[in-house]
């Protein structure tokens, strides 16, 4: 490159050559020959191919510099994702499903495999002897047999971790088993620095932790001191050596990771949010019984023992099924009817009905194999039908009271017609009337014999639906009135007589003429046979 | 949310266990328990802009037959001498409780509370008494446990201090 831009002093010189020359002219000075294909490759190129070039070396660079790519690309990447799986599930869909699939089957599986193993646990701890040793044990100690196993079967169980600052007493972190009714854990790491102060000062003693440990029922807390920091864990059983030692392990590494947070605690227990999962490693958990490894025997015993005693239960019911249907059928042949039957264990109640030529059902029953059905018969048999009993001659009384039977009843049957409008019986019931005479007269002497304690003849006469009501009522008794008469002219007891019109017998049923009739109705009462004549 | 040790001191029976009582469950007992080593307790007080939880140490009140137990203000952020409006030598002896408070919290924030305000026809303490005081840059303030009178106001005054120390990078 020449020392001097002798272009300067030329376009002083030389002031008729224009602007654009001098503008090639400088830049031919300052490129040299290059500047053609500079210059051709920045116009071939526009900005965004430019920067495509060199965006991942850059950002690579920035990465390793510090986070703040992380820190700006983050809410961008967050948002793309969201606004992609909003518009296209199916594609995200499509993507995880090669790894969403094996993950269900793992869970799936996995699940299965805890359930089996909790069921193996559950069986061993249930169905074992000891169990019922166990369950024995809780009756006497008046405990739920849950309680009984806990303290039994559980070695210990650091139930929760708190870890203090050493200089004020302050809570620094604190981490529990789940579901687990703690006390404030602040008011509990202020008050165990308060005692292990209290313990210091009372017996001068210099030391950074007095109290290492205080017992209290099932539970133990075990301190263990750093030079910032105490951890307290809260241990329900017997604690081991393995736990202060895991106890000293974390809090070393907490001082060795986080010391900086140790020391300049400013009250905020977020800041020290990066040791929870060491804090958590503490809750470590130990019982007696350890679960058994490898394949759930147990479990799977006790499911080839139920489908066993399945198959078992199926082949002895359907034997006994097949000798009941035997018995059933046999009874049927033999014409014995089961009308009822019931069971009750190895009981078996039967009811049956049968003919008294029928054999008995014990006897048909013994001829077969019935195993160990026991059986119980109600056997009903139905009695034969009664013959006619031979007639005997009828007593005295008997004949009489036949008549008087006899005699009765025609006179009820009897109806006495009367002319229309009249109280004059037709011609063709003359003879009835005669009849009925003679045959009230024979009641007198026949009550004698037949032993009637009381007897009346009730005349009630009626008329047609011709006349008005009061004439059909007035007609109708004197009708009454005049067969009673009759009788009483011709030597019936007027006493044993009485009478009563019904006005008209308005029924269309019956012809007109058989409407204007009087009929006859005896009322009596026999005596005892003790009352009665012999 | 930001926790914070605090302490209160005083000559027995001054009422610091009943000022705790009044600040943390707004109620007063008047019988008196005297207090065994410490108690503990805990509240939150907001400020402007922050809140501040306050893990409360009552300190048990030195008498001639105990020394105030400096082990337990370790880490204290701030503390409150408390004194007895109704008997001057509690206030001569928050005076050399906070000599010797300063041992081991020295730069640690603190107000001196004269207590029991309610009783003014048995006030003993005067202000010409509570000037030294002042004139030492004291922050004094009367109040009352069994009206209430200044308490919530003493704690958060003290809440302000200790955001100040901590905002100065003394936490």
């Amino acid at each position: 490159m020449p020392g001097k831009p002798a272009s300067i002093s030329d376009s002083t010189e030389l002031p008729s050559i224009d602007a654009e020359e001098q503008v090639a002219r400088l830049r031919s000075l300052l490129l040299g020959t290059e500047a053609k294909q500079i210059i051709e490759k920045l116009a071939d190129k526009d900005q965004t191919t430019l920067v495509a070039e060199v965006v991942s070396e850059a950002l690579q660079k920035r990465a390793q510099q510090d986070d703040s790519l992380v820190q700006s690309l983050s809410p961008l990447v967050d948002n793309a994702l969201e606004t992609s799986i909003q518009q296209r599930p199916e594609r995200i869909t499509n993507v995880i499903f090669p790894i969403i699939g094996p993950a269900i089957r793992k869970a799936v599986a996995s699940a299965l495999q805890e359930m089996m193993e909790t069921l193996n646990q559950m069986l061993s701890v249930g169905l074992s002897f000891r169990s019922w040793r166990w369950r024995f044990q809780a009756w006497r100690a008046g405990m739920p047999y849950g309680e009984y196993v806990m303290l039994q079967t559980l070695q210990y169980q650091v139930e929760q971790v708190l870890l203090i600052q050493r200089s004020s007493g302050l809570l620094l972190q604190h981490v529990s088993i789940p579901s687990l009714d703690h006390e404030d854990p602040e008011l509990v790491s202020a008050m165990l620095t308060a005692i292990n102060d209290f313990a210091c000062d009372a017996f001068h003693k210099d030391q950074q932790l007095c109290v290492d440990s205080i017992g209290f029922g099932d539970y133990t807390l075990t301190l263990v001191a750093g030079p910032y920091a105490i951890l307290v864990g809260a241990i329900k059983g017997t604690p081991s050596a393995e736990t202060n030692t895991k106890f000293a392990e974390v809090l070393e590494e907490i001082h060795l990771n986080h010391a900086a947070l140790l020391t300049d605690f400013s009250g905020d227990r977020n800041e020290l949010y990066p040791v929870n999962g060491l804090l958590e490693s503490c809750l470590l958990r130990k019982t007696a019984v350890q679960p058994t490894s490898g394949k759930p025997w147990m479990a799977y015993g006790l499911v080839a023992l139920l489908l066993l005693g399945l198959v078992v239960w199926i082949f002895f019911a359907s034997k006994s099924y097949a000798q009941q249907q035997r018995l059933l059928n046999a009874l049927a042949r033999q014409g014995v009817t089961v009308v009822e039957q019931t069971k009750l264990g190895s009981s078996w109640n039967l009811v049956t009905l049968r003919s008294p030529d029928a054999p008995a059902p014990h006897s048909i029953a013994s001829d077969i194999d019935l195993g160990n059905w026991s059986l119980f018969f109600d056997d009903r048999v139905i009695p034969e039908a009664k013959k006619p009993t031979p007639t005997v001659a009828p007593t005295q009384l008997e004949q009489a009271r036949n008549q008087w039977q006899s005699t009765v009843t025609e006179l009820q049957a009897a109806r006495i017609h009367f002319q229309p409008a009249s109280l004059d019986v037709i011609e063709d019931d003359k003879a009835l009337l005669a009849d009925i005479l003679l045959k009230s007269k024979s009641l007198e002497a026949l009550a004698e014999v037949a032993g009637v304690a009381y007897y009346r003849i009730i005349l009630t006469g009626f008329a047609d639906s011709r006349g008005s009501n009061s004439t059909n009522q007035r007609v109708s008794r004197d009708r009454a009135q005049t067969i009673h008469d009759y009788l009483q002219a011709n030597g019936v007891n007027a006493d044993k007589v009485l009478l009563w019109g019904m006005g008209a017998l308005d029924d269309a049923e019956l012809a007109e003429q058989d409407q204007r009739v009087v009929s006859m109705q005896v009322f009596y009462k026999l005596k005892s046979q003790q009352e009665a004549p012999l | 949310m930001i926790s914070k040790k605090i302490c209160l001191i005083g000559s027995f029976a001054v009422g610091k266990t009943s000022l705790v009582r009044r600040f943390v469950r707004g109620g007063f007992d008047e019988k008196y328990q005297t207090t065994i080593g410490v108690k503990i307790d805990k509240k939150e007080v907001v400020l402007e802009d922050e809140t501040l939880q306050f893990i409360i140490w009552d300190l048990e009140g030195p008498d001639e037959f105990a020394e105030l137990k400096t082990a337990y203000l370790r880490g204290a952020a701030g503390y409150l001498l408390v004194a007895d409006a109704t008997r001057p030598n509690t206030l001569n002896m928050a005076r050399e409780l906070q000599k010797t408070v300063a041992k081991t919290l020295d730069g640690v924030p603190f107000l001196l509370l004269v207590n029991k305000a309610d009783l003014s026809a048995e006030r003993r303490i005067d202000s010409e008494q509570l000037k030294a005081c002042s004139a030492a840059g004291w922050t004094i303030l009367e109040v009352s446990a069994k009206t209430g009178r200044n308490v919530e106001k003493a704690f958060e005054m003290l809440g302000e201090k200790v955001m100040e120390g901590i905002k100065a990078g003394t936490p």
